[in-house]
């Protein structure tokens, strides 16, 4: 049983875990969590206590548009699957391949209090990010098929996943009355990490031959016990969890250090005027050393398959179809089996650039734009966000948005937070599809978003004593 | 400035939902309908002298059976079996057992003084005669229950010496014994009488008896076993050390499909013996084919009346490491003294055989003696050389091949623009080979055929003056199913193909199939699909 609890563990948290994700919390000020995303921006209030363990958010990237999977073809829709679905705009979109990403964050503690000028901030997280990549290759191989002469490149197929906790110390301080600055010092503890990559993995079918052709790695730090057969080598499924006791899964979960990293957070922000404000950050700048039941899978090998061999005898005794196909299978995996060594890796931690531009013509109302550029293993995304936000009473702030990709894909944002005394509950929506579908799929009735390209979900509690309401304005026309 | 806000605020929570639901999208099933384009090697073939050897020897009819190419040819199937005649089947004297079980006379306080003497026969056999054994390998077991008498008891075994010295085993009356003695390297000279080899033991019982009973109960036990000579003289009687029925099943040359004509040329069978005994043996075999479609048992036995004698080794003719020198001999059963072509031309199932060995045929003209290495080895061998000859043997097959399946659904017929299958061979001997395919439904009944009539797959290979191949003939088939014939074959539910191929020595249509070893054949199938977008 315990052999399952590491595994079952790091699902769990995968799941349920997240940094702050929501790009359009940037410019919700009354937020205490907004500061997270760029630290030269503080807060509006004077302490802020993140209930433990109750604020979590999550993002979800992808540049697979589900609108795109289906058509409609002489009046009946077809999935991508279906003899004559038109690969044309799926080819166009995922030039590269299929990429999808996640990001999780669990605020353990968080707290944060004004002195002065300053604004101090303490905060333990728990993250996850995971991505992975799919090449082009199988796209075309679902739509071309594999005839004569086809030379497919999966070398750009990734997996990397890390969890760690986040120890960071942030410290935001107005210079002047226009120019406030911060920066947020991280200390790192990985968890757990893999990064796979192949520098070839090329397939090449034919009439006269398949070959196969791979020379990759995988750099693991899990509790894995793996099991090389007589040569060395290490097939896919022969590699085990360890068995771990209650009190080692809670060691390297959640006390333990020992895969070290460190990361800043910078930021600025600027006022213009009373009206208008820019601002600009770096986050998560920094890396992971991984070295707790660090392994590293290497695998090079190639495989030509020319058919079966078939011996005189086969002509008059028969062949055994599956026999034959099992064995080429068992050379195939045999391909991808791999020799370990212990070696340490490093990892990133998935750095955004933010920059924001605010105008507030009244207190109660200001309009927002920021751009983020976040830097995945696998691929770089660019968000554009534009967001009303209200604060119409002291006690509520509401915002809607629109959030659009550099590849056009348009969602809506919104988000708001209540003050029940120095109780506030927070909830950020982006990346809200706009258009949905209504499918029906085998008779039952669904209904499914049109574009689901980068969504993120910020929830929770925070305690806040001497929240700032918006400030009476003498000067207003109104 | 109050509605102004809730105007806005109310703004703001529309613009969030403002999203809307477009197309109705209906989907029956997730279902993978996307029509392959696939090219892909099937299988590859190198056809060499191994690659026959190992199929002729694959087929041969029992382990012990060998296949063999000679440089003329001639394919030579070779069965053999051996048989080993050891020292303990000759002269038995494995185990000896003895015992004793006697009540006498005893008074409590008074002296006991009582004598036994008995022979312990050592030959089973009483035709059988030891006049010195030299004992390589043995234990003695000598039990003695204790006995109410204080004192001592010995055994005498005055035949059996070592370094002059008789065996004795002594032990306490009054405690019993349980000893195991090694008597390797003893020697005993058995004493004889009528058709006894035997040993004499003396046992000695003196003490005080020590019960008030009037008797007292003497219980001795001896064995010896697992005796093994270092050497044994005597005579070994006239018996048989083997006597056994064989079988070598031929039937090869009925099961098989590959040839249609078979010639046999040369067989011969070959009895050799090697005796490593001081014994004398006769060797007899009553040998016939069985041909099992008529019954019929066609006899060889020409060594049924006679026999075949091999002569003892001597015992001083051993050399320089101690090892003897095998006394040999062999009989030769061939076309010249048998009628064996006309036998395997009758396609016998069998070659059935009653294997005798007898020992001192002629009775006792010199003493025999054994070895713990002594043996005798008879080799039966009987080789069958032939030739092949193939007329346009035909042969059809059945293979599955459901259209319909494989194009994941009889409407998908219409997207495969063409199926087409690549052979390449490349033929190196002198064997032609045509096919054809037909297509037919769940009924057998044909729907299409793959070539338009016989394909010749196997040209023929160019030959030089002594019909050998010398060049190798390759041949490039491509087989193409067009839209309209996949459509056809799908309407009308193509479920197997019928594969029919005959094969000939038309080479050298009036001769017999040589194999050498230059020869050989490689062939390759390919396939591909290719599908309308």
């Amino acid at each position: 049983m315990k052999r399952y609890i590491a595994p079952l563990l790091i699902a769990l948290l995968a799941v349920n875990a997240t940094a702050q994700t929501s790009l359009s919390l940037y410019h919700m000020e009354v937020v205490p969590q907004s500061s997270m995303l760029n630290p030269g921006r503080a807060p509006r209030c004077n302490v802020f206590v993140g209930m433990p363990s109750a604020n979590i958010s999550f993002r979800g990237e992808t540049n697979i548009k589900l609108s795109q999977m289906f058509q409609k073809v002489d009046g009946e829709w077809k999935f991508l699957t279906e003899n004559d679905f038109d690969y044309t705009d799926i080819n166009r979109r995922l030039k590269k391949g299929a990429r999808a990403n996640t990001q999780m964050n669990l605020g353990l503690i968080n707290v944060g209090w004004r002195q002065a000028e300053n604004y101090w901030s303490v905060n333990w997280n728990f993250r996850i990010s995971s991505g992975a990549s799919m090449p082009k290759a199988f796209i075309t191989m679902l739509d071309k098929g594999l005839p004569d002469g086809t030379r497919l490149n999966f070398s750009r197929m990734r997996f990397n996943m890390i969890s760690y906790h986040e120890l960071s110390l942030g410290y935001t301080r107005a210079l002047d009355e226009q120019l406030t600055i911060g920066g947020r010092l991280k200390y790192l503890s990985g968890v757990f990490g893999a990064k796979t990559k192949f520098s070839k993995f090329d397939v090449t079918t034919g009439r006269d031959q398949w070959a196969f052709d791979v020379d990759g790695e995988a750099n693991l730090s899990f509790p894995l016990k793996m099991n090389p057969d007589k040569n060395g080598a290490i097939a896919v499924d022969s590699i085990e969890w360890k068995e771990m006791s209650a009190l080692e899964i809670v060691g390297r979960t959640l006390i333990g250090f020992h895969n070290p990293g460190a990361a800043i957070d910078l930021g600025a922000e600027y006022k213009i005027d009373e009206n208008f404000k820019v601002s600009a950050s770096v986050t998560d700048l920094g890396f992971i050393i991984w070295s707790k039941d660090a392994n590293k899978l290497s695998a090079k090998n190639q495989y030509e398959y020319n058919g079966f061999e078939v011996e005189f005898n086969d002509f008059f005794d028969g062949i055994n179809l599956s026999d034959r196909f099992s064995d080429v299978v068992d050379s195939v995996k045999n391909a991808f089996s791999s020799h370990t060594t212990t070696k340490t890796f490093a990892t990133g931690v998935h750095p955004n650039i933010y920059l924001g531009g605010e105008f507030t013509p009244y207190q109660f109302m200001s309009v927002g734009l920021v751009s983020r550029t976040t830097f995945w293993g696998n691929g770089v995304t660019q968000n554009f966000n534009l967001t009303l936000n209200m604060k119409p009473y002291s006690f509520v702030s509401v915002m809607s948005g629109y959030t659009v990709d550099i590849k056009g894909c348009i969602t809506g944002d919104f988000g708001f937070s209540i003050n029940m005394g120095p109780l506030q509950y927070y909830l950020m929506l982006d990346g809200l599809p706009l258009v949905q579908r209504r499918m029906t799929f085998e008779g039952e009735k669904i209904v499914m978003p049109y574009n689901l390209c980068d969504m993120s979900v910020n929830t929770g509690f925070n305690i806040i004593i001497g929240a700032k309401g918006p400030k009476p304005n003498h000067n207003s026309k109104y | 400035m109050e509605r102004i806000r809730t105007k806005l605020l109310f703004a703001t929570c529309l613009l969030a939902m403002a999203g809307c639901i477009k197309d109705d999208v209906e989907i029956d099933e997730f279902k993978y309908t996307r029509m392959p384009n696939l090219a892909a090697p099937v299988f590859y073939a190198n056809v060499d002298y191994n690659g026959i050897f190992k199929h002729l020897a694959k087929n041969k009819p029992q382990n012990n059976a060998k296949v063999e190419f000679d440089n003329d040819g001639l394919i030579y199937l070779t069965y053999k079996k051996n048989y080993e005649v050891s020292w303990n089947s000759v002269a038995d004297i494995n185990n000896i057992h003895w015992s004793v079980n006697q009540l006498f006379p005893t008074v409590e306080g008074k002296e006991v003084s009582h004598n036994i003497s008995d022979r312990i026969t050592m030959n089973a056999d009483s035709s059988q005669r030891f006049d010195t054994i030299i004992i390589s390998k043995s234990t003695m077991t000598v039990k003695a229950q204790k006995m109410d008498v204080d004192g001592d008891g010995t055994m005498i075994f005055s035949e059996m010496t070592k370094d002059g010295k008789a065996l004795e085993v002594k032990w306490k009356l009054n405690e019993g014994t349980e000893q195991t003695i090694d008597v390797s390297g003893y020697k005993i000279v058995p004493g004889h009488s009528s058709e006894t080899s035997y040993m004499t033991t003396n046992i000695v019982l003196e003490g005080t008896a020590t019960a008030t009973s009037t008797t007292s109960y003497l219980n001795i036990e001896m064995t010896m076993t697992e005796i093994v000579p270092q050497v044994l003289f005597g005579y070994f009687g006239t018996k048989d050390a083997l006597n056994r029925k064989s079988i070598m099943d031929i039937s090869f040359f009925q099961s098989h499909e590959f040839p249609d004509e078979i010639e046999f040329n040369g067989a011969f069978i070959n009895l050799d013996v090697n005796n490593w005994t001081g014994t004398p043996f006769n060797l007899k075999m009553d040998d016939r084919f069985i041909v099992k479609s008529n019954k019929d048992s066609l006899p060889v036995s020409l060594l049924k009346d006679s026999a075949l004698y091999i002569e003892q080794i001597n015992y001083t003719d051993y050399r320089a490491d101690g090892k003897y020198a095998p006394k040999h001999n062999y009989f030769l059963i061939d076309t010249t003294n048998s009628n064996l072509n006309a036998i395997l031309n009758c396609s016998p199932n069998s070659y059935d055989y009653i294997l005798q060995i007898t020992t001192n045929p002629h009775g006792e003209q010199s003493e025999n003696f054994l070895t713990e290495e002594s043996k005798l080895q008879a080799d039966v061998q009987l080789y069958i050389p032939f030739w092949l000859k193939i007329t346009n043997l035909t042969r059809e097959d059945t293979i599955d091949f459901d259209l319909n399946s494989i194009i994941l659904d009889a409407d998908n017929a219409k997207y495969v623009d063409a199926i087409s299958l690549y052979f390449d061979f490349d033929n190196g001997f002198p064997i032609t080979l045509w096919s054809q395919a037909y297509l037919v439904d769940e009924k057998n009944t044909i729907v299409d055929s793959l070539f338009n009539g016989r394909e010749q797959l196997w040209n023929t290979p160019k030959l030089d003056q002594n019909k050998r191949v010398s060049k190798w003939a390759a041949t490039h088939s491509q087989v193409t199913m067009d839209n309209k014939k996949i459509v056809d074959c799908s309407k009308k539910d193509v479920k197997k193909i019928i594969l029919h191929t005959g094969i000939s020595t038309t080479s050298a249509p009036d001769q017999y199939l040589k194999f050498y070893k230059e020869y050989g054949l490689t062939m390759n199938l390919s396939f591909e699909v290719l599908s309308k977008k």
